[in-house]
Order: C-alpha cells, then structure tokens, then sequence
C-alpha cells in the first residue's frame, strides 16, 4: 500500500526518494542547511510570514491578551472535550451529516474506502488536511485504483514531485519557481512552462477545474467543528475546499476529535486567531461552513456528507500532562518562528508534522523513524511559545518528553547525573564558587576566542553541535556584590 | 449517534474524570469571554466610515470597491464592468434585490446570455453524470453577479447564505464575482456578524453552505505576493450603495 513518499521511508531531507530508511535528525538538517537555494526559500517565506504575523498580534498589547481568551477557548474544550464532541456529533448528525469514528489512521484508511466503493467513486479531489497526511489517505484511495488529485496549489506541487509537504500551511516552501514550472508541465499537456507564477496559476486553474468538475468525491479536513450548531468550518484562500465540498456529490471530511469549539460565539477568536498567526491575514479568503447535505431545491452541495473524527493516538493524551498539546490549532506560527525550523526545513523532521509542535506531536504519537529524538532537536529558546496564538507552552512540553525520551549517548547517560550535581553545587554558595572557577579553569584552556568547540568527558556528546560559552572571568556574583557596594 | 461513538465518549469522559483539578464545565469559557476580542486600532482608524474602511481591507488583497451613491448608479457600472470582463454568459441570483434592477432589460443593449438554472434542474444534481453536464454548462458563465446578507467593514468580508434562489456556484465558478451591497448591511467587526448571524438563525436550520468571503480567491504557495483566481474567481468587485448608510460611523473594532 505504501508509495516511496512518506518521510524517512527512503526519502532523502527534501523527500526525494532514495535514501536508506531513516536518517538522523541532526543529518537532515546538516544537509538542508548545505543547500543555499533552500535556505535562501525558507529564510524569505518565514521572514515574511512572520512579520506579518507581530503585526497582527503585536506582542504586549491588549491584541496579545487575545491569545489568553483563545488558550482558554481551546482548554475548556479539552478539558470537556467528551461533552463538546458528544454535542457536536449530536448536532452535526441532526442536519445529516454522516459522522465516522477512526480510532486509527487504518481506521480512517477503512472508513474513506468504503464510501468510496459504496458509490462507486473513480476519482477524488482533495483538499489540504493534515489529518489525511497522518492517515496517509490518498495512498490508500489510490492503491485502489483511485485517482486523487490534491487541489491546493501547493499540495499539488509537492504530489506531482512526489514529495511530502514541508510546512503546515505552505507544503511547497522549499520549491523554487523553476523547479514548480517543471513540476506543473503535466498540467500544460507536458508543454514546458516559463518560471512566472503568472502563467503556472493559469495552467494549475484550468487543469484543476477540469477535475473539480469530473470528481466523484470531494475529501477535504475541516479546521474545527462547532459543538453548539453541528457545523464545520473549512478555511482556504484558494476555495479548493469549497469546490470540494460544493461540486462532488459525496464529501468526505476528516477532522481530528480535538478540533472542536464550544459555541457559535467563540468562532470569530479562534478562526482570527488561525488565520493571523498562519498567514498575517484578518481573515482568509473563504470560510465554508457546513451544516450538511444539499437541501430540496439547492443548486449546490454534496448529497452525501460524511465527517471522519479521527483519534490516532490523541484520546490517550486526555486528562495527562500532555494534553495541552491537543490545544493546537494547526496555524504553523511556531514552525515559522522557530530558529531550527527556519534552517532545518520540514522534511528534516521526517514526519507528518513537523517544527516545535511535531516535536512534541510525533513522539506521543510514535509516528517517526527518529521521533525520540526530535524533542532534543530544539535549543527550547521559547520563540515557539511566544508565537503561539493558543499559549502552548512547546518549550515545557519537550523538557517533560526528553525526561521520557534521554538521549542515546555518553551525554545522554550522564545527563541525569550532571543535573544533580549541578542542583548540589547551587545550593552550597560556597561550593558553587569554587565550582565555577574549577569550570573556568577547566573549558577556558580548551576554548578558542571564548568557545569551547568540543568540551571535556560527556561534554564533548553535547558540543558536538553546539559552542559552549566560557564562563565569564568575572561572574555574575562579584559583580553584583561590587554594584551594591558602589551604591552603598 | 452510532453505539461505537457513545461507547467511545464514555471512554473520553473516564479519562477526563481522573485528571486532578480539572476546572467545571463553563468556567474557563466564562473566563475568556472577560478578555475583550480587540485587534490593533491601526487597522480600523477612529473615524473612518464603515464603507472606506470596508475598501482598506480588501484591496491590498485584490478586492475592487465602487462606491455608488444610489442604486440609479448601479445598472451603468454593472454595464460597464460586464463589458470589461468581455462576458457573453451572466449569471445572476434571483433574489428579490437584483430581480428589482430588472437587469434583462436594463443590459438589453449588451446582448448577454442569461443563465439562471430554475430551481426544478435541482433534481438534475442527484445523477453523478447529470451533475457533471450541469456544473460543465455553468462552467462556461464569465461573470457571477450575487449579493450578500452582511458585510464586514474591519476585514473586507462578505457574509453568504446559499439556498435555492442564491447556487453557490454563482459565486465560485466564473472568473468575475459582482457583488451588489447596500453600505447599511454594513457592520463592524467579525463578531458583530457572527453574533448577527446567531440571531437571525435563532430557532431557524442553518444554512447548508454558508461562507465568509474576503476577497478573490488567491494562492500565496507559488509566489507570496502574486496570484489570483487559484480556483475561484480572479476578479471580485463589491458595488457598494451607499444610501442609506449610517451618518455616524463607529469607531474601530472593539
């Protein structure tokens, strides 16, 4: 069932096929930070993303407290969650919605097959959604001889490369317009495109309505589900979605069980709040709500709608110290403000999600040839968490994961050990003291202009990667004790 | 709902019982509905109308407003934007607002196509084969011509119900989107509309497709800053009547 492109399957960083099984993280990235076309993409795409995002939630004003109203959104949510999705299933199904549960990505593999066999479904368009990435939806449909034909332009290009998407909400980052102009050839009849975004929009368009019209099933996620109405929102600039929701006469939509909102009212904070910190937007192009299938009368719409609650690994997060991490509302503000993220690339994660949330994600779920060790793939600087629209202390979350996960390694062994005596020595002033002359003393002979490169015993797993600072001639404490006196 | 679901919300609730300190259901949506939903006020400056402010949002992302000063102005620039886009083929709602412009005879001269599928072709979107022939022939249509329930002036959108009389291909399918909105259905934030929409819903069925519109439809994957008409409509203009508009506009969103 399996197509070479899921990550870390013989897939090298940039998802070409071909590489031996997976690759460690740190190798990943050493290679996406060689290739200066990739860097030069994702440097211009996050910087830009991510000026526009301060400007929509400038940081210490009263905009920034929103992000205190949508934390608490999306934890009243979590912390009742059996009560919200209950009312949200009631709901949804009184307008005729078809609700599934998949407690599995073969599950959810089962479920969309069956509709499809059902009603005798030859091709599907699809939507971008992250859910059917995790349950690897379109390799299932088309093992079965299915054509589906991803319809957000930059899900299309990474399927025609036959590459996994890099970025939550731009899968195609890491593409240069030359390479998407080779990439979209099929769309012009294999005619050879000029590199001018212009003229690749025009030929993706034409080909795409051309199976936006011919679909059988329009497959689509659904950005979250409203306990109090039984809607579902999805949220596109494109309007593929809706023209997968809207022309097919069978949509399927998959959202995972945690996408839920309490009420009507509190929309407008977390669809604002989505769209700001994705895309620097007040609000995306389409918006599509659905409250089921077509009416009598009704000119448009599917006739049979179906919504697949996908659990995957999620429920066991309930109630534990991770499920804060069911808080994300899939804006990909911290993949874009995290400094690994900006220089790695996503394909460096090998996995469906990538960035400081996949780092958090991918090993409670167990979905990652390396997913162990993308916790320690992080320097925990924070950006993460000051970016994120719902306060998901990230930074917190993956300390709590490498306690769970150590590393392999000298260091990782010694870690724990290291820790404690550390904690002994703070609580002894004066053994702290000597502690810190002896460490001076120790990394200062090692040290080239004021780094360590590579440090002494278990130390030199951890600067394998890292500069260590020498600590300075003159520590905090002395001086502090001479301002004091000088103000005295 | 199926046995396997309230099975497995069972399951949830256990799992969500033995969590310690676990705040009552309510208590923390209560407490974030106290933090007022508030965006920076350089977005919608103190004393800018609804109207103009509408136009700030939308036309950095390519959205065009023309502001007309009754609705006598609306037939010549409906004339004349039709003529623009080249359209042969129109489409229109039939809503009792563009039924009244009586725009047949109005853009007579023009000698356009009208296609408005009656509501009895509805029966044709049951077959998978027939449906295709149907959304083939409105595939053809150049210009859309619709109208909207709400607009909102802080983000340039446009809040719209489909039913019968209003198909949302009209509005999806062809390159050019006319939207014909009277500036008093103006309001001024998201939320305004939002809760305006719950209550006009009050006690109704919602709407199977409802959507909020900003704009023409883009695509920022191939180049941040170029590309319109991804898969929706390219050109989008709001004809935007401005009688009857409030002469004392709110201050920005709050």
């Amino acid at each position: 069932m399996k197509a070479p492109r899921r990550p870390g399957t013989g897939a090298d960083a940039r998802g070409r096929p071909g590489g031996d099984g997976p690759e460690p993280f740190e190798a990943a990235a050493a290679r996406a930070l060689a290739d200066p076309t990739l860097q030069g993409r994702l440097r211009d795409v996050l910087g830009r993303l991510q000026r526009s995002r301060r400007r929509m939630i400038p940081p210490h004003t009263a905009t920034d407290d929103v992000r205190e109203r949508a934390r608490l959104i999306r934890a009243e949510v979590i912390a009742h969650l059996d009560r919200y999705l209950g009312d949200f299933v009631d709901k949804a199904e009184a307008h005729g919605i078809r609700v599934h549960l998949a407690r599995t990505a073969a599950d959810a593999r089962r479920i969309v097959l069956e509709i499809a066999r059902r009603q005798g479904v030859r091709r599907v368009v699809k939507g971008k959604s992250m859910v059917s990435e995790e349950c690897e939806i379109r390799e299932a449909l088309e093992a079965e001889g299915i054509e589906v034909t991803e319809t957000d332009l930059g899900e299309l290009l990474v399927q025609l490369a036959r590459q996994p998407p890099s970025h939550l909400i731009a899968p195609a980052i890491h593409m240069t317009h030359a390479r998407m102009a080779e990439v979209l050839a099929p769309t012009a009849d294999g005619a050879a495109l000029p590199p001018d975004p212009k003229v690749l929009m025009t030929a993706s368009r034409r080909w795409l309505r051309r199976r936006f019209l011919q679909a059988d099933l329009g497959l689509t996620g659904a950005n979250f589900g409203v306990a109090e109405t039984g809607g579902f929102f999805i949220v596109t600039n494109e309007g593929n979605g809706r023209c997968c929701g809207t022309l097919p006469r069978v949509h399927v939509a998959m959202m995972g069980i945690e996408r839920v909102l309490p009420t009507w009212a509190s929309v407008p904070t977390i669809l604002q709040s989505l769209v700001r910190s994705a895309t620097g937007q007040r609000l995306s192009v389409y918006v599509s709500v659905f409250h089921g299938p077509r009416r009598p009368g009704e000119l448009h719409g599917p006739d049979d709608q179906h919504l697949i609650l996908v659990d995957n690994g999620r429920s066991g997060l309930l109630g534990g110290e991770f499920a804060e991490a069911l808080h994300c509302i899939r804006c990909g503000a911290c993949l874009n403000a995290c400094p690994i993220y900006e220089r790695a690339g996503g394909h460096a994660y090998q996995a469906v999600y990538g960035g400081p949330i996949g780092k958090v994600v991918t090993p409670l779920y167990g979905r990652s040839p390396i997913a162990e060790e993308l916790p320690h793939a992080s320097s925990l600087c924070g950006a993460c968490r000051e970016a994120c629209p719902v306060k998901i202390d990230i930074p917190a979350l993956l300390i709590r994961l490498r306690h769970q996960h150590p590393l392999p390694g000298p260091m990782g062994r010694a870690e724990p050990s290291l820790v404690r005596l550390a904690g002994g020595a703070m609580a002894r002033p004066r053994l702290y003291r000597w502690a810190t002359r002896l460490a001076r003393w120790t990394l200062a002979r090692r040290a080239l202009a004021g780094w360590v490169q590579r440090g002494p015993g278990p130390l030199a797993d951890w600067t394998r990667n890292r500069d260590l600072p020498v600590p300075d001639r003159r520590p905090f404490r002395d001086r502090w004790r001479e301002r004091r006196r000088g103000r005295s | 709902m199926k046995p396997e679901l309230r099975h497995y919300l069972a399951e949830l609730r256990s799992a969500l019982d033995r969590q310690p300190g676990r705040p009552p259901l309510g208590q923390q949506l209560r407490r974030a509905e106290e933090i007022p939903l508030v965006w920076p006020s350089v977005e919608f400056p103190p004393g800018r109308s609804m109207a103009e402010q509408f136009e700030a949002a939308i036309a950095p992302w390519g959205g065009v407003v023309h502001h007309l000063a009754s609705a006598a102005d609306l037939l010549p620039t409906l004339a004349r934007l039709i003529q623009e886009a080249g359209a042969r083929r129109v489409s229109r709602w039939r809503t009792p607002r563009l039924d009244a412009l009586h725009l047949e005879e109005g853009l007579a001269p023009l000698g356009l196509e009208w296609v408005m599928p009656s509501l009895e072709r509805a029966g044709e979107l049951d077959d998978v084969e027939a449906r295709r022939r149907f959304f083939l022939e409105m595939e053809g249509i150049e210009v859309g011509l619709t109208d909207c329930d709400v607009a909102v002036a802080h983000t340039g959108t446009l809040v719209v119900r489909h039913d019968p009389s209003r198909p949302a291909f009209t509005n999806l399918l062809p390159w050019t989107n006319l939207i014909v909105v009277n500036a008093s259905q103006l309001v001024p934030t998201l939320a305004d509309a939002v809760a305006g929409l719950a209550r006009d819903q009050a006690g109704e069925p919602w709407p199977s497709n409802l959507i909020f519109n900003t704009g023409p439809s883009r695509s920022g994957d191939i180049d941040l800053t170029v590309g319109q008409g991804a898969a929706g409509p390219g050109s989008w203009h709001v004809l935007l009547v401005r009688d009857g508009e409030p002469a004392l506009a709110p201050g920005g969103p709050t």
